[in-house]
């Protein structure tokens, strides 16, 4: 059954899925729970706890759905992550978080994702060294941008998403998204001017 | 996807001026990319897995007995306000009033055919009043919009049919000629039928649809009556008589109603067919 979920395209796992089928759970859970936990730490707060959290609760969802089929559940999944993902924002432990100290570091692991064709963790040796102290300056400096530049940057970037179906998910005119890109990738460009100058 | 290529990529898409305007963002993509979120290890997945296999089975587990279909009745039951009662008290009092106390056949007709109307409206006053919150429940609910389908169903029949009687008995008291079995029977028609109807083209098509063809079905009905009404009513005031006197004999009157009874029910199963494979419970 695992090989046949392996071949099988995401609507008709999450069709087995909902009825009751756990060995297609697992393969649907291979396929999402990188990139949700992804989208979760980039998006929300850098924190892997919580991140976890929201994953296991977007999962939660997925299982209690009893809707209509959804024509992409890529898209799908993506819609109901970022409700989670604004629920969070707007949750008064979220904002309560946000005023104490937050130095939570990703821990060293093995396996790395690969962004954009490239494997992120097998770079030059130099990099690897600096590798934990760069994502949380990163994390850091994405947090300067507004939420609604910064999630467009996070799922264009590392969801390698289509314009048009980050507008599908935001709810947004694809002229909104276009500009929401340009605005964020604009500001980014002047932090990390800034950045630089600070350091010089 | 340029996947080799990630700030061509995150510039596809803007226009040319707006890519001139950003320049070069290697630099940009590079620092981005350096961003990284350790995939989940094998031990993590199966913790996750474990969390939601309990989850699974509950879903599996999603039929719920005699118990669990009271208990979502009376859930939904709590829907109805209190001025629905007292709309729906207003309302048959007023009836009764016109038709069988006051005698005025033309006020009694009217009652008649804005009835449907009334009580459609009160429906899409309980169950829309908060429709976006009300959709957000049924799509989170693990009950499903089958089962609220039939529940709400049961539940607009039950009140109906419960309210029956308290049109029937001073009915049948006022007019002993009047064939009690006939009126349920014509009664249950008429209800069973415009309800599959509303309900069908609601569930199938929107709301809109859903109040104009049963409320124009009805009004052609009514319509097509009122000249015999009319000319049975005299000075206007016999029409009620003429209606008890006509629902106690009329065999056609009974074919229909039990025509429309049967087409109702046929209705009702198509509509649930549908809510089967929908999201919308009618709300």
């Amino acid at each position: 059954m695992v090989g046949v979920a392996q071949g099988m395209n995401d609507e008709a796992l999450f069709e087995q899925v909902l009825s009751g089928n756990q060995q297609v759970l697992e393969e649907l859970v291979t396929r999402y729970y990188g990139p949700l936990r992804g989208y979760f730490y980039r998006l929300v707060d850098g924190n892997l706890q919580d991140s976890e959290d929201l994953v296991q609760e977007t999962f939660l969802r997925i299982l209690r759905y009893k809707g209509k089929m959804p024509y992409s559940f890529r898209l799908w999944v993506y819609t109901l992550a970022r409700n989670l993902a604004y629920d969070r924002f707007r949750s008064a432990s979220y904002k309560h978080e946000q005023v104490g100290d937050k130095t939570d570091l990703i821990e060293e692991r093995d396996e790395y994702p690969t962004i954009h064709g490239v494997d992120t963790y097998n770079r030059l040796p130099e990099a690897k060294v600096i590798e934990r102290v760069s994502a949380e300056a990163v994390r850091e400096e994405l947090y300067r941008l507004p939420a609604l530049q910064r999630e467009v940057i996070i799922m264009r970037f590392y969801g390698e998403m289509k314009l048009e179906e980050i507008a599908t998910i935001t709810g947004c005119p694809l002229g909104t998204v276009k500009s929401r890109l340009f605005k964020g990738l604009q500001q980014y460009k002047k932090i990390l001017e800034e950045v630089e100058n600070g350091n010089e | 996807m340029a996947t080799n290529d990630p700030s061509h990529f995150l510039l596809e898409g803007l226009d040319a001026s707006r890519r001139e305007e950003l320049g070069d963002l290697d630099a940009m993509t590079k620092r981005l990319a350096s961003m990284q979120v350790p995939e989940p290890t094998q031990e993590e997945q199966s913790t996750l897995m474990r969390s939601l296999a309990a989850n699974l089975i509950q879903t599996g587990r999603s039929r719920f007995g005699i118990k669990g279909w009271l208990r979502l009745i009376l859930a939904q039951a709590r829907l109805f306000e209190v001025e629905f009662w007292y709309a729906c008290a207003a309302m048959m009092l007023f009836t009764l009033v016109t038709g069988a106390l006051v005698g005025n056949g033309a006020l009694s007709l009217f009652t008649l055919m804005v009835s449907p109307l009334v009580a459609m409206t009160g429906v899409l006053y309980i169950f829309h009043r908060d429709s976006s919150s009300l959709s957000a429940l049924e799509a989170a609910s693990p009950v499903g919009a089958y089962a609220l389908f039939f529940c709400r169903s049961a539940l607009i029949l039950g009140i109906n049919l419960a309210a029956l009687p308290l049109l029937l008995i001073p009915g049948q008291m006022l007019f002993p000629q009047l064939a009690f079995w006939r009126v349920v029977v014509i009664g249950l028609g008429a209800l069973v039928g415009l309800f599959g109807l509303a309900t069908y083209t609601t569930v199938r098509w929107n709301g809109l649809m859903g109040t104009v063809i049963p409320l124009g079905i009805w009004g052609l009905l009514v319509g097509a009556s009122w000249q015999s009404a009319v000319a049975n009513s005299g000075n206007w005031s016999l029409a009620t008589e003429w209606m008890v006197n006509t629902i106690s004999v009329s065999n056609a009157l009974l074919i229909e109603a039990l025509l429309a009874l049967l087409c109702g029910g046929w209705l009702l199963f198509q509509a649930a067919r549908w809510v089967k494979k929908d999201i919308r419970s009618w709300a």
